[in-house]
């Protein structure tokens, strides 16, 4: 018996991620345009309370650990952890993940491995980022250059395998059990799915988010 | 003794395969210590019960990598 995870071309993950980052943005064209003659004497909607119930979360969040300029790091955060909520929960549907192929969340992780770089140049210069590296004593330099590499490998493929185990589990109990499956299809699909999908979709925000924290260089008040 | 045609490298393969996921092991054992040291926590202050949750959930998300590793080469072994 050959086990492979089936590839159509029109439930392939690069085509649904494609479709919902359309969908993302037009959303957010939408809601921006309405937002923008918005009064704030009216009574606000649903939508603009819960809109600004998240956004306000994620930048509070961010408020306390960035620093100064947390306000370049909220806004792709923020859309970060939409994107991921959408990309992760969206199996549940017969489609495949967008999160489940590698080439997805390497590409996420790697503007995460920028993200973390540029903070540390920018906050200490050209020669104190270099010097860094060699910071708690000089033969750590091998274990820093190797953090370059495995940091961007373990958040990506820890989303991947998460994500595409939920994928093949799906497979064999719907091609094993066929349609005795359904009474235990909605509790499947609630744990592996929307469960799984969240926590890592938070983990994957909160590790980006940590992570750059620790290349930040706070003045300390006193 | 076999000759070693392609049945027996898929064999192995399968055999490869259900070892790989014994590193499941070390992730249930840490992230049931976590959980442990999680529930004391909130014995000994009820109140901040929500806050000691995600960090427990969100430490062991982190903790389940290494395992998962192994699933992975299981499922790129299966494949052959």
């Amino acid at each position: 018996m050959k086990f492979t995870i089936f590839e159509n071309i029109f439930t392939s993950s690069l085509i649904v991620s494609i479709i919902v980052m359309v969908a993302i943005c037009v959303f957010s064209i939408i809601v921006g345009k309405k937002i923008s003659k918005y009064d704030y004497r009216e009574k606000p909607t649903k939508l603009i309370m819960a809109l600004e119930f998240l956004i306000g979360t994620s930048n509070d969040f961010c408020k306390t650990n960035l620093g100064k300029r947390w306000k370049s790091y909220a806004s792709y955060l923020f859309v970060l952890i939409f994107y991921l909520v959408i990309a992760n929960t969206i199996g549940m549907f017969g489609v495949r993940n967008p999160t489940s192929g590698w080439a997805i969340t390497i590409a996420f992780s790697l503007v995460t491995v920028c993200m973390i770089y540029y903070t540390r140049f920018k906050e200490r210069g050209a020669a104190g980022g270099i010097k860094e590296f060699f910071k708690p004593f000089a033969p750590m330099v091998i274990i820093n250059l190797i953090s370059v590499i495995s940091t961007p490998l373990s958040m990506s493929l820890r989303l991947m395998v998460n994500m595409i185990s939920s994928t093949a589990f799906a497979i064999l109990l719907y091609g094993v059990i066929g349609w005795y499956a359904v009474p235990v299809a909605p509790i499947f699909h609630a744990v592996f799915d929307v469960f799984f999908g969240l926590i890592q979709a938070f983990v994957f925000y909160l590790l980006t988010l940590i992570n750059v924290q620790q290349e930040i260089v706070f003045e300390d008040e006193n | 003794m076999a000759e070693f045609n392609e049945f027996f490298v898929q064999g192995m393969a399968y055999l490869g395969a259900g070892i790989a996921v014994l590193s499941g092991i070390g992730s249930g054992v840490g992230q049931g210590i976590a959980a442990g040291y999680g529930a004391q926590a909130v014995g000994r202050q009820p109140e901040a019960q929500s806050k000691i949750m995600v960090t427990m959930i969100a430490g062991q998300a982190v903790a389940e990598t290494t395992g998962l590793y192994g699933l992975l080469i299981a499922f790129m072994l299966l494949g052959k």
